[in-house]
C-alpha cells in the first residue's frame, strides 16, 4: 500500500470531518513521499496527526515507549511513534526496537486503522 | 558520487587544537537570544504563526531585553527543491520566505532558518543542503537570512540519523590485525602486541585492535572531556636488515573490514603528520554507498537498516568471522630514528567539520561581509566542541531536550529528569564540565533550546532551567508559543528577568565552572555526575571584577542542609578572574535583594526540591 492509499483509507473510515489531517498530510509529503511504502515511522506519523487534528485525541506519557531504544532516532516521529504504542495501534519489531523504517503490511495498516477508529 | 571531500591540513584533527578560525567566520558574538519555532509547533509552523509570534516579542519588549532572532526550524520547507532550489511550503508559508523575513526585520528582529547537511532534513523533505551548498546560499541570502540552524540527519558521510547505518564504513578503521613494513626486508608488527592504542574505546579483542574512530557523542552515556577517539600507533625503528638507502619503505595492513560502529573500512594512515593514505580499504565500497544515500534514503529495498543493530545479527556474525586479508602496500617515509606510524580514523569529526565549512564558504562567496549567526544541530555526533569553533558561533551538544514537541494548541512536554537526552538536568550535566571549549573567541556549548512554557516543567523548574542556561553562555531560544504569554505573568518573569540575562550576556563571556558538587569526588569542574540526587555550585566571573554564584539542589527532593563556598575555594578554580575585598555587595537575582557580604563566604541553607539561588558578588574596597 502506498503511503497515499493509506491517507486516503485512513479518511474513508473514519468519515468525519479530515480537512485539518488532509491538509497536514498534503503539507508534509510531495507527490513522490505519495508513492513511498509506508514504513512503521510513517504510519506512526499519519495515524498520529490524524488522532490530533480529527480525532482530538490527547496524547498520554511515555511508558512502553521509553523502552524502544531506537524511539530516540527520530525526532520528528518519537512522540508519533510513542502514542501509537502507548495505545496499541502498531506493534514493535521487537520488545526494545520499534523498527522505524520498516515498511508495513497492509493487514498490518488496516488492523491500525480499525484500532484507531473504532 | 558521493564522496567526502579530501581534507586539508586545516580541517584535520590534528589542527583542532590550534584555535584557528576558518573562512574568515567572525568571531566575538555573545550567546544568540530569540525565538525557535520547534519546541513550539514542532513541523506545524506557519506564516501566521511566525508572524504572531514576531508581534509578541515586540509587544512583550523582549526584542529590548536581547531576544532578536525568529528562526524557522524544520517543517517549513516544499518536500521537493522547485527548479533545484529551495521554496517556502505553500500551505504554510503562502507569501513565501522573503515575506517573512521582511516582516521579521520591519519589526526590528533578525531572521533565521533550518537546514541539513545531509540529503534531506529531519522531517524528510528532500531539501537537505548536501551538494547544494552554492544554490542554497544564495537562497537565504536573497531572504535575508541572520542566522542558520544545521541539523544532521540523512548525512551520507556517517551512521547519522535516518542515513544508511552502513556509513560507518565512512567513520571506523576495519579491525586491525597487524601491519607489515617492507624495507630491505620486512618486519611484521601486531596490533597488540607491537601497536599502543591512544585515546577513549577502541580495544584489543584477542589478536586484533578494534574501534579506531570516533565514538558516537549523541548519547549521554560518556563524559565530553578528554580525547574522543582512537589511533593505533606503532613507534617504529627500521632494523639494521630492514632500513632503506631513501628512507622509503611499503606498509600493508592487516584488515578485517565490515560497515558497522565501531568497526568499518576507511583507513587513514600517516606518520607523524604526514598523511599517506586516506580512504576505503575496500574498491568499490565508495560507489556502492554514494548510490544507496543518493537514492532516496526511505526507499531503499532493504528495509534492515537504519542504525538497526539488532535485526542485522546475521550481518553482524558475518562480519566476524570473514577473514583478515593484507591491504595494497602504501608508500611511505620513515626518517631516521623513531617514527610515530598512525593507524586511524577521524573521518567523523573531520567530514562533518568540512560539512559545515562548505556552507560557511558558500554563504561567505554569496554575501562577503555578512555576518551570519551559525547554529551546529549535530547533537554531540561527532563531538563537536572540539572542532566547531573553527566555523560555527554554536554547537549542539547532546540529542534534542525534548521528544514532545507543541502544536498550535498544545504547549509540548518537557521533563526535568530522564535517562536519556530530553531533560533539562541530562543537558545540563553535560554542559556544565564543557566551559574549557566556550568563549568569545571561540562560541557556546548549546544544550537545547529552552523548555520553558511546556508542560511537565514547574515555575521553579523552569526558573532553574534558564538560571542554569544563562549561567552556562547558552543560547537562549524560546520554544513556546508567546501568545500565551502576558507581561507579569510567571513565565515571562522568567524569561524576560534582566538581571539573568545579564549574566549570560556579559561582555567578558566566560562560560560558568562548577567549583563545587556534592557528589564530585575530585575535580568538580571535569568529573562527569549524572547521578542528580546533588547539589552543584557554579561560579562565573563576570566584567566589572564581579561574579555570579549558582547554588542549585539538581535533585528533586528537599535539601535542608547549608551549601557554602568561600572566595578562595573559588580562587582556586578561577584564579585572579576573582578578587578578593574587604566588603561585597550581593544582589540575588530572582528576589532582587541586596545584602553586604564581609566573610567572604558564601552561603545558602537548604535548596528546595529543582531550585538555586543564584547572586552577583561585587567586590568592594
Amino acid at each position: 500500500m502506498t503511503t497515499a492509499a493509506f491517507i486516503d483509507y485512513l479518511t474513508e473510515e473514519y468519515r468525519g470531518d479530515t480537512a485539518a489531517f488532509w491538509k497536514h498530510m498534503m503539507a508534509d509529503n510531495s507527490e513522490e513521499m505519495l508513492m513511498q511504502p509506508v514504513t512503521k515511522k510513517k504510519a506512526a506519523l499519519i495515524l498520529h496527526a490524524m488522532m490530533r487534528d480529527s480525532l482530538d485525541i490527547k496524547d498520554v506519557d511515555w511508558d512502553k515507549a521509553r523502552k524502544l531504544k531506537d524511539i530516540y532516532d527520530c525526532r520528528i516521529c518519537a512522540n508519533a511513534v510513542a502514542q501509537v504504542i502507548e495505545r496499541g495501534l502498531i506493534e514493535p519489531e521487537k520488545p526494545d526496537l520499534f523498527g522505524m523504517q520498516i515498511p508495513m503490511e497492509d493487514e498490518e495498516l488496516l488492523s491500525a486503522v480499525k484500532k484507531l477508529i473504532i | 558520487m558521493l564522496r567526502p571531500d579530501k581534507i586539508t591540513k586545516a580541517g584535520r584533527f590534528n589542527s583542532f587544537d590550534n584555535n584557528e578560525i576558518l573562512l574568515g567566520k567572525k568571531k566575538n558574538h555573545l550567546p544568540a537570544m530569540g525565538w525557535n519555532s520547534w519546541n513550539a509547533f514542532g513541523s506545524g509552523n506557519t506564516e501566521a504563526l511566525t508572524k504572531a509570534m514576531a508581534d509578541k516579542m515586540v509587544e512583550l519588549g523582549l526584542d529590548k531585553k536581547g531576544y532578536q532572532y525568529v528562526v524557522l526550524d524544520d517543517g517549513c520547507y516544499n518536500p521537493e527543491r522547485i527548479g533545484g532550489k529551495l521554496a517556502a511550503e505553500p500551505v504554510k508559508f503562502p507569501g513565501g520566505f522573503k515575506s517573512v523575513s521582511d516582516y521579521v526585520h520591519a519589526k526590528g528582529l533578525k531572521f533565521g532558518m533550518y537546514n541539513d547537511i545531509g540529503v534531506k532534513t529531519c522531517s524528510g523533505a528532500r531539501v537537505g543542503i548536501c551538494g547544494y551548498e552554492d544554490v542554497d546560499a544564495k537562497s537565504y541570502v536573497e531572504w535575508g537570512v541572520d542566522f542558520m540552524k544545521v541539523d544532521n540527519c540523512y548525512y551520507p558521510f556517517d551512521n547519522a540519523t535516518f542515513s544508511n547505518s552502513e556509513n560507518a564504513a565512512y567513520t571506523f578503521t576495519p579491525d586491525i590485525r597487524a601491519i607489515k613494513i617492507c624495507g630491505k626486508k620486512s618486519e611484521i608488527l601486531s596490533a597488540v602486541s607491537d601497536g599502543r592504542i591512544t585515546g577513549d574505546r577502541a580495544h584489543a579483542e584477542k589478536d586484533y585492535v578494534t574501534g579506531l574512530g570516533t565514538f558516537d557523542g549523541t548519547g549521554p552515556d560518556a563524559s565530553p572531556v578528554g580525547v574522543r577517539s582512537s589511533e593505533l600507533i606503532f613507534d617504529y625503528e627500521p632494523s639494521a636488515d630492514n632500513k632503506t638507502d631513501n628512507n622509503e619503505y611499503q606498509i600493508l595492513v592487516e584488515y578485517r573490514s565490515s560497515k558497522e560502529e565501531g568497526r568499518g573500512d576507511w583507513l587513514q594512515l600517516a606518520v607523524g603528520d604526514e598523511y599517506y593514505y586516506d580512504d576505503f580499504l575496500t574498491k568499490g565500497l565508495d560507489a556502492e554507498l554514494s548510490d544507496k544515500n543518493l537514492n532516496d534514503p526511505d526507499n531503499r529495498n532493504n528495509p534492515v537498516d537504519n542504525n538497526m543493530p539488532d535485526l542485522d545479527e546475521a550481518e553482524n556474525k558475518e562480519a566476524a568471522d570473514k577473514e583478515f586479508i593484507w591491504s595494497e602496500p602504501v608508500t611511505v617515509k620513515l626518517g631516521d630514528g623513531i617514527s610515530h606510524i598512525r593507524i586511524m580514523n577521524h573521518r567523523r569529526q573531520e567530514n562533518t567539520l568540512n560539512s559545515y565549512s562548505r556552507i560557511l564558504k558558500a554563504l561567505n562567496e554569496a554575501a562577503p561581509g555578512h555576518d551570519i549567526i551559525y547554529s551546529a544541530c549535530e547533537w554531540g555526533k561527532s563531538h563537536p566542541q572540539n572542532w566547531a569553533y573553527k566555523v560555527c558561533d554554536s554547537w549542539r551538544i547532546l540529542n534534542d531536550i525534548t521528544f514532545r514537541v507543541g502544536s498550535d494548541g498544545d504547549p509540548g512536554h518537557g521533563d526535568w529528569k530522564d535517562d536519556y537526552t530530553p531533560s533539562v538536568t541530562t543537558q545540563y550535566n553535560k554542559a556544565v564540565i564543557m566551559d574549557e571549549f566556550a568563549g568569545l573567541d571561540k562560541g557556546w556549548n548549546d544544550p537545547d533550546m529552552l523548555m520553558i512554557g511546556m508542560d511537565g516543567l514547574s515555575e521553579i523548574q523552569c526558573r532553574t532551567h534558564m538560571t542554569l542556561w544563562c549561567m552556562m553562555n547558552s543560547p537562549l531560544m524560546l520554544g513556546l508559543d508567546l501568545r500565551r504569554v502576558q507581561k507579569g505573568d510567571w513565565i515571562y518573569n522568567i524569561i524576560a528577568n534582566d538581571d539573568v540575562i545579564s549574566i549570560n550576556q556579559d561582555s567578558l563571556g566566560v562560560q560558568a565552572k562548577r567549583v563545587f558538587s556534592t557528589l564530585a569526588k575530585e575535580c568538580p569542574d571535569k568529573e562527569y555526575i549524572r547521578d542528580i540526587n546533588r547539589v552543584d555550585i557554579l561560579v562565573k566571573p563576570l566584567s566589572g571584577d564581579r561574579f555570579a554564584i549558582t547554588f542549585v539542589n539538581v535533585s528533586e527532593e528537599d535539601k535542608k542542609d547549608s551549601y557554602s563556598i568561600t572566595l578562595g575555594e573559588i580562587q582556586k578554580f578561577l584564579g585572579d578572574r576573582i578578587k578578593s575585598a574587604d566588603t561585597y555587595l550581593v544582589k540575588d537575582m530572582w528576589t532582587g535583594e541586596e545584602t553586604e557580604n564581609n566573610s567572604g563566604i558564601f552561603e545558602v541553607n537548604g535548596l528546595k526540591a529543582c531550585d538555586q539561588v543564584t547572586i552577583v558578588v561585587t567586590p568592594e574596597n
